[in-house]
């Protein structure tokens, strides 16, 4: 779609005439050109993106066989819409995010996330308005094109309204909202302990191919995933926040990286850390926060990476091959979930988003899962760092989480 | 509606009385001649466009749309078949020039597409090789030792260099340091890519190529751990390395083989490798960040254009993501065979000369 100033031009004996008027296909009015797909006019055009802009359902109080014509007063909307349909209006031409109608509200049943993650501790400010785009659902109308894409969006909700019950402390109410603070590592270790069944059920949620795997390759698959996935959702969380200076956890809780101390100091610690060991382990790991940010944090924020893409991702990540004890039935059920998920995303990158080379933005993503690559083997260098000095050693069950010996 | 020759003979006859002349396509204000017809600088744009990005455009209606600048939404089909109509030439069309990135009228440093450089400077390389590891004509491959395989990889340090340094002019203008952290993550990972392309180009499974012309015998490890240890017996060694090698097998030549990977896309992935490594140092970072994405776009708009020249592919962000999604496990591979090389180090077993070990391994 290339659309020109419709500025009026100064009559010249060289110009032709001005065009001949074509008539609006659902009125029968003077035309306006084509819209969404069909010969419209500019108050058939408003009307139908206003309908898919703001999700309208109408009723025809008649028999759903109304007359649409301009000179019938208060045209029957129901019947109005089916005609835009009829005529070859596609939903998807709609552009959600402009300002023409004015600035809208985020829709409740896309504000899980949101809620989750609107502020994080007093220091950070809350969400712009712009980011919430990143996290904004599609109109069902892409659902037979993306299917595996909207279906990860759908399970990616359910996993958050999880993550509200089993992240709770005890005797914190379900339905008072959760105040994010700054975690110690004991607590960010217990939490991502608790995250392993979540993820598991996501990952079974969006995968049919998953489901059907033998059990061997289902853990070889999973334990590859669940440390890179970690890293990089922390990372798109961090982004979506705004955040490039704290690590978002799924709980909405964080880790202060520029306060580690409150990451390694832990009040009743039976053996507590000395502030000259404190100092050392912030000195020694802050590099790894680092890297994190620059190579994940900051790129996502660059290119402004969203939730669809960041469900690309994953599943790159996920179905990984050239792995130990992989089968080569399974190398080849990954490249084709995977090769089914790109086509997605470019669709996607085409129609949704609307980019005129989707190719760039392929390129784009794709080069970050080596960056991520490089901090998730950095993390599990740390934790056997760790785990040698056992000064502050983890559980020995996030210990073998993070270097995928688990199940 | 006046007819195609009707509108012509008008413009035809405007243009002989000079200044100001319309765009033949969209009656607008022409911008002068391009690609042989006079045409306004959107028309010029909309045809460059449609030839270097071999577009197709489908008319919604019967192909007889009308085209004028005031028209709202221009149909694409009949905007192009009238730019044909009124004589542009798509042989006209520079194909090189831009890429698909928009023109900012700056003069770019750059002769030829990065893609372009990396080519010759590689075939550049090929050629110095066969001197630089003596290689005789016709000389037939055989199997090396370990201590013949040292040599050649300290001969591929520099070669590999001269490379770099002709395939980027940036990389040659940056600082001695900074070159040999970028050096030091290029080395290894480069090694395996290229070594695993060639398996695969070769169809060989159980042999590891060498830039020398020989190779590394896997189904007989024998000939390639063939010094004595006063700890570990041959037996042992192979035992414990032949894992190495078959791990590189599974990680990069079978995905190599399974996309078919052609020569430019390796040399994409290997340009890649090299811009996008992670720097530790800051002032590192600094001089070489601005560049790197520069060049990581260029390439990938390079690989995009020898996608639409070979016109083989119909979607080619599906076939671009298929290649692209080879660098983790590229990455991995290289992790690993490092370790490999770090345990042989502190084993003394067939470990590496210390500058050498030093540039196989990566800094981050």
């Amino acid at each position: 779609m290339e659309p020109l100033d419709n500025t009026s031009l100064e009559e010249s004996q060289f110009r032709p005439e001005k065009k001949e008027k074509s008539t609006c296909s659902i009125c029968r009015e003077d035309g306006d050109g084509y819209h969404f797909g069909a010969e419209a006019c500019r108050a058939c055009a408003a009307f139908f993106r206003r309908s898919v802009s703001l999700d309208k359902t109408y009723l025809c109080r008649g028999n759903n066989d109304c007359e649409i014509t301009a000179n019938i007063r208060c045209m029957c909307r129901s019947c109005r819409f089916a005609k835009c349909l009829e005529v070859g209006m596609n939903p998807a031409g709609v552009q959600q995010r402009r300002d023409t109608i004015g600035k809208r509200e985020i829709k409740p049943d896309s504000t899980d996330l949101m809620q989750l993650l609107g502020s994080v501790g007093d220091g950070y400010p809350p969400t712009t308005s712009a980011q919430s785009a990143l996290v904004e659902d599609l109109h069902p109308s892409f659902n037979d094109r993306m299917p595996i894409l909207m279906k990860m969006r759908v399970n990616y909700r359910k996993m958050d309204n999880a993550r509200l019950v089993i992240h709770r402390k005890d005797g914190q109410s379900l339905f008072k909202e959760k105040t994010p603070k700054a975690v110690n590592y004991k607590e960010a270790c217990a939490q991502s302990i608790r995250e392993v069944s979540l993820v598991a059920d996501w990952v079974a949620w969006c995968f049919d191919d998953f489901v059907t795997l033998p059990m061997d390759q289902k853990k070889v698959l999973f334990r590859n995933f669940y440390t890179p996935f970690s890293v990089l959702e922390g990372a798109f969380l961090c982004h979506i926040n705004d955040t490039s200076n704290a690590l978002i956890l799924p709980s909405g809780d964080y880790i202060d990286t520029n306060n580690l101390k409150s990451f390694f100091n832990i009040p009743d610690e039976e053996q507590p850390m000395t502030d000259d060991e404190i100092e050392k382990f912030c000195r020694m790991f802050k590099p790894s926060f680092e890297l994190n940010r620059r190579g994940l944090v900051l790129p996502m924020m660059a290119e402004k990476i969203d939730v669809f893409e960041f469900f690309a991702l994953c599943t790159f990540v996920f179905w990984d091959f050239g792995l130990d004890e992989q089968t080569d039935d399974c190398m080849m059920i990954g490249k084709s979930v995977k090769d089914r998920v790109m086509k997605e995303l470019a669709f996607y990158l085409r129609c949704a988003k609307r980019l005129e080379e989707p190719s760039l933005r392929v390129a784009s993503l794709l080069t970050l899962l080596p960056a991520l690559q490089r901090c998730v083997r950095r993390f599990q260098e740390d934790i056997e760092i760790t785990n040698v000095f056992n000064v502050y050693a983890p559980p020995k069950d996030f210990y073998d989480l993070v270097n995928g010996k688990f199940c | 509606m006046p007819s195609p020759t009707h509108l012509l003979n008008n413009f035809e006859s405007s243009s002989s009385q000079g200044p100001p002349s319309y765009c033949l396509i969209c009656c607008e204000v022409a911008d002068g001649h391009h690609f042989g017809a006079a045409a306004c600088r959107a028309c010029a744009a909309f045809f460059r466009r449609t030839v270097q990005l071999n577009k197709v455009h489908d008319c919604p209606k019967n192909g007889q749309c009308f085209i004028l600048s005031n028209v709202r939404n221009m149909c694409r089909a009949c905007r192009y078949e009238k730019c044909l109509e009124v004589g542009m030439q798509r042989s006209s069309v520079q194909q090189k020039r831009d890429q698909l990135g928009r023109r900012d009228g700056l003069p770019t440093n750059r002769e030829e597409p990065v893609l372009d450089t990396m080519r010759r400077a590689y075939e550049k390389l090929l050629v110095v090789r066969k001197k630089v590891h003596n290689r005789q004509e016709n000389q037939l491959p055989r199997a090396i030792s370990f201590n013949e395989l040292q040599v050649v990889y300290q001969n591929e340090m520099t070669v590999i260099y001269q490379f770099l340094c002709e395939a980027f002019p940036e990389y040659s203008e940056l600082l001695p340091d900074t070159k040999r952290s970028l050096f030091k993550n290029f080395f290894l990972p480069f090694t395996l890519l290229e070594s695993s392309y060639y398996g695969y180009l070769t169809k060989q499974e159980n042999v590891m190529l060498i830039p020398s012309g020989d190779y590394v015998d896997l189904a007989h490890l024998e000939s390639y751990f063939n010094n004595n240890h006063h700890t570990f017996s041959q037996k042992d060694t192979i035992s414990m390395f032949a894992q190495q090698f078959r791990m590189l097998h599974t990680s990069i030549t079978v995905p190599l083989s399974a996309e078919n990977v052609d020569v430019n896309e390796f040399l994409a992935l290997a340009a890649i490798i090299l811009w996008e490594s992670d720097l530790e140092v800051e002032a590192d970072r600094k001089n070489v960040q601005e560049e790197a994405v520069k060049i990581k776009s260029a390439i990938i708009k390079d690989l995009l254009f020898h996608y639409q020249s070979i016109n083989v592919y119909a979607d080619v962000a599906m076939r671009l993501g298929a290649v692209l999604s080879i660098l983790p496990s590229i990455q991995r591979a290289s992790h690993r065979f490092h370790e490999y090389m770090e345990i042989k180090n502190l084993l003394n077993l067939y470990a590496l000369p210390k500058n050498l070990y030093d540039m196989f391994s990566p800094t981050s």
